[in-house]
């Protein structure tokens, strides 16, 4: 504040520029642009991924590209680089951004997504044609993912952007036509709109050297240059895990997906549709009030399984080692497991049944296929969690329900797009069908466990109005805005919930993420066990969980949903060889500061007009002033 | 790149005032000594200007108005300066072999130098922080050569502050009032010709400024005793 007032007032003194509209000089010669999001850099044992600038920021001269003639212009004919590319989702594609990476002549690429031209492209998925390629429990033999581009599995060697702000856009616009557009053959010639990116990643090579040399004992005060991917699973036994309890069925989904860019993770197809489905299954389940005998269910939502299998690596891991107390301090062996009942990508349309290792007749399989009349696939072998529990155990019976067959449905894998309208709906359109076929797979799959576990023909009073609505609350929670009335009421009395959809990235393990706690939260409100009786305190002295409620006047909860570390055991197990294959070991890069600014670049000929004027100035008044001082006596008389 | 810019920028703003310090201040210690202390006087006056900145808080917004008064303020300063060292240089000849008292001339002028060199730092600091960055002017307002003109400018002023300093203590010991009339009434005029460059007038805030330099050095050396005629044979002689 001080050195802004000196600066005020000695330019009081010699006015310049009028300040009433900026403060400082640099407001005037920067356009911050704000509301954008950062590609940046992860690694897995080998390899280095994503984007970085380079440490003072990357700077390009804006060139809008928006066919394939402005390509061939950038490789063949362009003089002022490097360059900034500016282009939309038609233009981005991996052939495209390989084209820029080989030109050697480009320092960033903003991704721009017009609002008034809303429309999805037909396709856009950055992760892999084979999700989780090298960490299945079989080698990918056909494209699960066709739309893939594997832009996710690139390392660039310029920074990316993501911007949705038509204002913004129409600025760059704006000075790419005044200074750029025209007579671009002497583009050199004169100053330039450019584009200045920010996002340095202090990590590099793979998840191996950039943690050791984060190693807290070379120095007193540590820089930390990655951290490992990860969270935490959420699990839910229907019965309490007791010494009757023989064998388990597990219904598992995942929690989490992936992007290019950071907090844009929507995964709504490639993950809340399975996600809810599960979390009405387990809630009906417990409004259905099975009594369990010697078959158990527990129900896992895994974390960090979009990038080689993070969580379910964990619990097989843990299970293994028989390490797993997550049921109520009950140690669940593997061997106790008797299937596993995965909800992947779910949504409209037909069904299919991925299984492994399953008899053709075997009761529960069939009533299912006929229930939710869908496709049969036999040793079928889908990108899911399924993958970690057959790699340890090649004979467990597993079932993957899905709303695909051998290729995905979702063309939006992974990315950004992967929203409410990348699933087919406006933001105010009624889910109502999504609803319905989300509640049918929950109901037929609830009731078909409860007569397996209690040994009866179906629950006596079913009602599938209780799911549907249920999914209807749940949908928008994870669809549309996370300031939903059932987030309000798994959350601490008064907390204040953000009115925005909340990333579905794993993150880093250090740190917890909201929708994992959200999740649990809810989780355990609505399967837990309501004490009337016990005011805030007492709770939190019992350590139960106090939150608001549906009616958000408090309630504790004495929940029986539980979470277990979703930390890849390559972390976990000392001295892993990280390059092994093994398990996930994916790590995300720390950065300091991701930002986007527009500048004019100078062109070369001011700045070298500028040294030369200063330099002969300086050597000329060194001349003159050396003969004025010799001649001084005959100048002034005064010799 | 823009390093160019910035050496670009601080050698013609600053390239002529360091040459004079080198071959006329730095010969002599008692003259280093003088242009500290009247560098200190211009950090005063601009001191004060700040003061009533900063405490009247309505007249923040015009930037005529403040500019007026510190003007003000640095040739109220100027005048103490010449009473300080009038009433020092009998003191200062001890110090020194000098003869302060008989080179009243030299002594004004490196007050002068003194004025101009704190002033001119205090412009350009800022703008040369700036300057260093990837971006220029033009973004917004301005154009390119915004960074050329402030330095041009600021190196204006420093050579204005020099010659006012020699016209004004020359003035003030023979009271000729219509030179002390000149010097602050051309500051006024310069300082306020400055305030065209906020509508992008640059050349005419630069013709004029420099015209004011002309007229300025003229007179300066005329009371410094110099003639034209003096000037021709400088060069003959050898």
């Amino acid at each position: 504040m001080k050195y802004l007032k000196c600066s005020r007032i000695s330019l009081y003194i010699l006015t310049l520029v009028s300040f009433v509209a900026a403060n400082r000089i640099k407001d005037m010669l920067y356009m911050p642009i704000s509301g954008v999001a950062a590609c940046f850099r992860r690694h897995n044992g080998t390899h280095q991924f994503g984007c970085s600038s380079s440490k003072s920021g990357s700077i390009g001269v804006i060139h809008i590209v928006e066919n394939e003639g402005d390509v061939q212009w950038l490789e063949t004919n362009s003089t002022a680089g490097p360059y900034t590319i500016v282009l939309s989702f038609n233009m981005f594609n991996m052939e495209i951004l390989k084209r820029f990476k080989n030109s050697n002549n480009v320092n960033g690429v903003l991704l721009t997504d017009s609002t008034r031209n809303s429309e999805h492209p037909s396709s856009y998925s950055p992760d892999d044609s084979c999700p989780n390629r090298y960490s299945g429990s079989k080698l990918c033999d056909k494209p699960w993912n066709p739309y893939g581009s594997s832009i996710l599995l690139e390392d660039w060697p310029f920074p990316m952007f993501y911007m949705k702000d038509e204002e913004a856009l129409s600025k760059i616009k704006l000075c790419y036509l005044k200074y750029n557009a025209h007579n671009r053959e002497k583009q050199a010639e004169r100053s330039l709109c450019a584009l200045e990116m920010k996002s340095f990643m202090f990590a590099a090579l793979n998840s191996e050297s950039c943690i050791r040399r984060s190693t807290y004992s070379i120095n007193f005060n540590p820089d930390v240059f990655c951290d490992p991917l990860g969270d935490r699973n959420i699990h839910w036994p229907v019965g309490p895990m007791n010494d009757d309890v023989k064998s388990v069925i597990m219904v598992i989904a995942k929690l989490d997906a992936n992007s290019l860019y950071e907090k844009l993770v929507p995964g709504a197809g490639s993950t809340v549709t399975g996600l809810v489905t599960l979390l009405a299954t387990a809630i009906y389940l417990h409004y259905l009030n099975a009594t369990v005998s010697d078959k158990n269910i527990v129900f896992s939502l895994l974390n960090g399984e979009s990038l080689d299998y993070i969580g379910s690596s964990r619990l097989v891991y843990d299970l293994k080692q028989e390490n797993f107390r997550a049921l109520g301090g009950k140690l669940l062996k593997l061997d106790q497991i008797n299937s596993v009942i995965e909800l992947g990508q779910l949504g409209k349309g037909p069904l299919y049944l991925h299984t492994n290792n399953f008899n053709a007749d075997d009761a529960m399989l069939s009533n299912l296929q006929s229930k939710l009349s869908a496709k049969l696939l036999e040793n079928s072998n889908p990108p899911a969690s399924v993958q970690s529990f057959l790699k340890e155990n090649s004979s467990l019976p597993v079932i993957v329900i899905a709303n695909h067959g051998t290729e995905f449905v979702n063309k939006y894998y992974n990315s950004l797009l992967d929203d409410l309208e990348g699933l087919g709906y406006s933001s105010n359109s009624s889910l109502k069908d999504l609803t319905l076929s989300l509640s049918r797979v929950a109901a037929t799959l609830a009731e078909e466990l409860y007569s397996v576990v209690t040994g009866t023909s179906g629950p006596p009073q079913p009602n599938h109005r209780f799911v549907e609505d249920l999914i209807a609350e749940l949908l928008p929670c994870y669809l549309t805005s996370a300031l939903c009335s059932l987030f309000s009421a798994a959350s601490p009395p008064g907390t204040k919930l953000p009115d925005q959809l909340l990333p579905m990235y794993v993150s880093v393990a250090r740190s917890d993420n909201p929708v994992t706690t959200l999740t649990g939260q809810l989780l355990a409100l609505l399967t837990g066990e309501p004490q009337p009786e016990l005011g805030a305190a007492a709770c939190s002295e019992r350590h139960l969980l106090w939150m608001a409620g549906l009616n958000a006047s408090g309630v504790c909860i004495n929940a029986t949903a539980n979470y277990s570390a979703a930390v890849s055991p390559a972390f976990v197990i000392d001295d892993y060889d990280m390059k092994s294959g093994v398990y996930s070991t994916w790590t995300e890069s720390v950065w300091q500061s991701l930002g986007m600014r527009m500048l004019l670049k100078p062109s070369a000929a001011t700045e070298r007009f500028s040294l030369i004027l200063g330099s002969v100035v300086a050597s000329v008044s060194f001349i003159l002033v050396w003969f004025v001082t010799s001649r001084a006596d005959v100048l002034f008389n005064t010799g | 790149m823009t390093v160019m810019d910035f050496f670009g920028c601080a050698l013609l703003a600053f390239g002529p005032p360091l040459a004079m310090f080198t071959f006329t201040i730095a010969i002599e210690p008692i003259r280093i000594i003088t242009l500290i202390a009247s560098a200190f006087f211009w950090l005063i006056s601009l001191l004060l200007s700040s003061i009533v900145w900063y405490t009247i808080i309505p007249l923040q917004g015009y930037l005529s108005i403040g500019l007026i008064y510190s003007v003000f303020f640095q040739e109220i300063f100027r005048f103490l300066l010449y009473k300080v060292l009038r009433k020092t240089e009998k003191g200062l000849e001890k110090l020194t072999t000098a003869h302060v008292a008989d080179s009243r001339d030299v002594f004004a002028y490196v007050c002068g130098l003194g004025f101009g060199l704190m002033s001119g730092a205090f412009a350009l600091t800022n703008v040369l922080a700036d300057a260093m960055g990837p971006g220029t002017m033009g973004l917004h307002q301005g154009n390119e050569y915004f960074f050329l003109v402030s330095a041009a400018t600021t190196l204006c002023f420093i050579l204005l502050h020099t010659f006012w300093g020699v016209i004004f203590f020359s003035a003030l010991d023979n009271r000729n009032w219509f030179q002390i009339a000149w010097v602050i009434g051309s500051h006024m005029f310069a300082s306020c010709m400055t305030l065209l460059n906020s509508y992008d007038h640059h050349a005419a805030s630069l013709f004029s400024v420099y015209g004011i330099l002309l007229v300025t050095t003229a007179v300066a050396f005329n009371v410094a005793g110099g003639r034209v005629q003096n000037l021709l044979q400088c060069f003959i002689k050898q």
